[in-house]
């Protein structure tokens, strides 16, 4: 990332990037404005007139033109309503959407009907599960604040999720990665080291800090969750390293152990592959073989797929979970059922341990032309669309598709959803700590190298310094740290997106919104999930879990 | 529960309960977590470095 002039997005860095000036100590409990975050009482009485809450969700459902689904965001609350009772409530609106929202909200349905006051027993009901209140927008957003503000605070307690970047070397040379200026330019060469094996006693030395910080009791420590990250981590001449750590974690109470790899050496590790060892390998395919071979390439311009797909395959015989990830964009969504039928052809189709699944690629750098993208939204459409039209995509996941099954979930189970709810948008914004190789410490995985935006490091004696303002900039993004986040109606499932790219779409300010049409992805994923409820459609076969965290 | 409206889940579900249930989901160690690889796929499909189940 740094010193890459491609590059369009850019880590924040403060004036005091660098500077390690205070010991590891997890956020308090605060409120937005910085005060100590109350306790959660009931909510207040409220002193406005009878209005539809501010975080109502209005799901249409395609097949059903008398019912529509209700979900409420902070209460976690899910219903089946009459559309009177749905128009009912929507005609309590307190007018349209805040203004921020504008051009960052996907519009809602539409109110139909003739407005009809339901009985008293359905308006108690829709009181007590949230849709109605005496609140008014101000206060609501008040209260809500604290609700998500209290969900951040317990997130940050939680045992942290450990990144080991054993090297940022790679045997690939990819021309859209992120970190080609660390090979490609000299200036960089200095981060090509290998991680020693001292440095790995230093690294576990820092991670018992960290997990006493998180209110671990070392003495019985649950298994960590370890995801080794590069460069590629699994390259054949890094087996002796990945071997000491996986030795020291078993030392130290035990870690399940997932990877990013290329998986081009991957038979390297044939023995330590499976749920007891490597459990789980994401790997990325960058379409059919020949597709694939122009882009993720050696030094010497030779393709990888058969070499991946050998391993690949081997992985799957052992028990690995295998996902494969395809970065998609308007050129090569039309590609995809070859892959699919590649996928079929090789039989990986028959391993339930293999999963597909695609990825919008963003404009993140100006090798990429924003007009060739697609939104997330628009990739699922498009998918949907492969899907009816060539039997072989079934096997690769729509977007969202993960938010459909934990819904189906609620519904299967009549279940709380408040396990759900998040506060941030992902782990750099609570319980994430990527370690490289010379023991810097970041945030995300896709701003490391860099020492000027490392949130923190281990010293030689396994001291864990941290660089304070970073450290709490980074950990204190979430829903109620900007006004657009805070008032959607849709933020404890979204989280309020990925920082990076809010960052590069609001002029460098980390602290905004990226909602990638999370909108009508959300209320699309509902109504699925509602439909195959109702339908008793199979639910997927639930596969072995790749994190304890 | 009438036929204008019914729970898909929870039907105790009650807005005063939140601080009891918040508690409840942080104890279970559940709160906001990759309990299983659904949501481990959810997180890797939005995270933009082409990873994460590291979720939030």
């Amino acid at each position: 990332m740094s010193g890459n002039g491609n590059h369009k997005l850019h880590l924040p860095v403060l004036q005091a990037g660098g500077v390690l000036d205070a010991p590891l100590r997890l956020p308090g409990a605060a409120t937005p404005e910085g005060r100590e975050l109350p306790a959660l009482e009931r909510p207040p009485e409220g002193t406005g007139p009878v209005r539809a809450s501010s975080y109502v969700v209005y799901v249409d459902l395609p097949d059903d033109g008398e019912r529509m689904l209700l979900t409420h965001t902070y209460t976690g609350a899910y219903d089946r309503v009459s559309r009177r009772v749905a128009t009912y409530v929507r005609s309590l609106e307190g007018g349209p959407a805040p203004r921020p929202l504008y051009g960052a909200w996907s519009p809602e349905p539409p109110v139909d009907g003739e407005v009809v006051t339901p009985s008293e027993a359905t308006r108690e009901r829709l009181f007590r599960r949230g849709y109605l209140t005496r609140m008014t927008r101000e206060e609501e957003e008040a209260y809500f604040s604290l609700i998500a503000s209290r969900i951040h605070h317990l997130t940050l307690q939680r045992q942290p999720g450990y990144v080991l970047m054993p090297t940022y070397q790679c045997n690939l040379r990819c021309a859209y990665c992120f970190q080609d200026h660390m090979r490609t330019n000299p200036a960089f060469s200095h981060l090509l080291r290998s991680m020693s094996t001292a440095m790995v006693d230093r690294i576990f030395r820092g991670m018992d800090q960290i997990d006493a910080a998180h209110g671990i009791d070392l003495a019985h420590r649950p298994p960590r969750g370890i995801t080794l990250f590069g460069g590629e981590p699994l390259l054949a001449q890094s087996r002796p390293l990945i071997d000491y750590i996986m030795k020291k974690a078993a030392e130290s109470g035990g870690a399940t152990f997932t990877a990013v790899s290329n998986c081009t050496e991957l038979h390297a590790y044939r023995d330590v592959l499976g749920p007891k060892g490597i459990a789980s390998v994401q790997v990325t395919l960058d379409g059919p073989p020949e597709e694939h071979d122009q882009r993720r390439i050696y030094a010497d311009g030779s393709g990888s797929f058969a070499r991946i797909a050998e391993n690949v395959t081997m992985a799957l015989e052992r028990g690995t979970v295998i996902s494969a990830r395809m970065n998609i964009d308007r050129g090569n969504v039309g590609r995809l059922p070859v892959l699919a039928e590649e996928f079929q052809r090789r039989g990986w189709d028959r391993f339930p341990n293999f999963s597909a699944y695609v990825a919008a690629v963003h404009a993140a750098n100006d090798n990429v032309e924003k007009r060739s993208t697609l939104d997330t939204w628009e990739l699922g459409q498009a998918i949907a669309d492969l899907q009816e039209r060539f039997p072989a995509m079934a096997l690769i996941n729509k977007p969202d598709s993960g938010l459909l099954q934990r819904v189906r979930g609620l519904f299967e189970q009549r279940a709380d959803p408040m396990p759900l709810l998040k506060s941030s948008f992902c782990g750099a914004h609570n319980t994430m700590y990527v370690i490289d190789a010379f023991a810097d410490i970041y945030a995300c995985w896709e701003r490391t190298g860099d020492a000027k935006t490392r949130i923190g490091a281990i010293a030689e004696d396994g001291e864990v310094r941290m660089n304070s303002a970073l450290f709490n900039m980074w950990r204190r993004r979430n829903v109620t740290t900007n006004p657009v986040c805070r008032q959607c109606r849709y933020n404890t499932y979204c989280g309020g997106g990925c920082a990076a790219y809010a960052e590069q779409q609001h002029g460098g300010d980390m602290f905004t919104n990226f909602c990638d049409g999370y909108g009508k992805r959300f209320r699309d994923a509902v109504a699925r999930a509602y439909g195959d409820f109702v339908a008793g459609a199979p639910a997927r076969q639930a596969a072995e879990s790749v994190c304890d965290m | 529960m009438s036929h204008e409206m019914e729970s898909l889940n929870l039907d105790d579900l009650d807005v005063e309960g939140l601080e009891h249930r918040l508690e409840m989901a942080a104890a279970t160690g559940a709160m906001a977590g990759c309990d299983t690889d659904i949501c481990v796929q959810d997180c890797r499909q939005n995270c933009n470095a082409n990873i994460t189940w590291m979720c939030g």
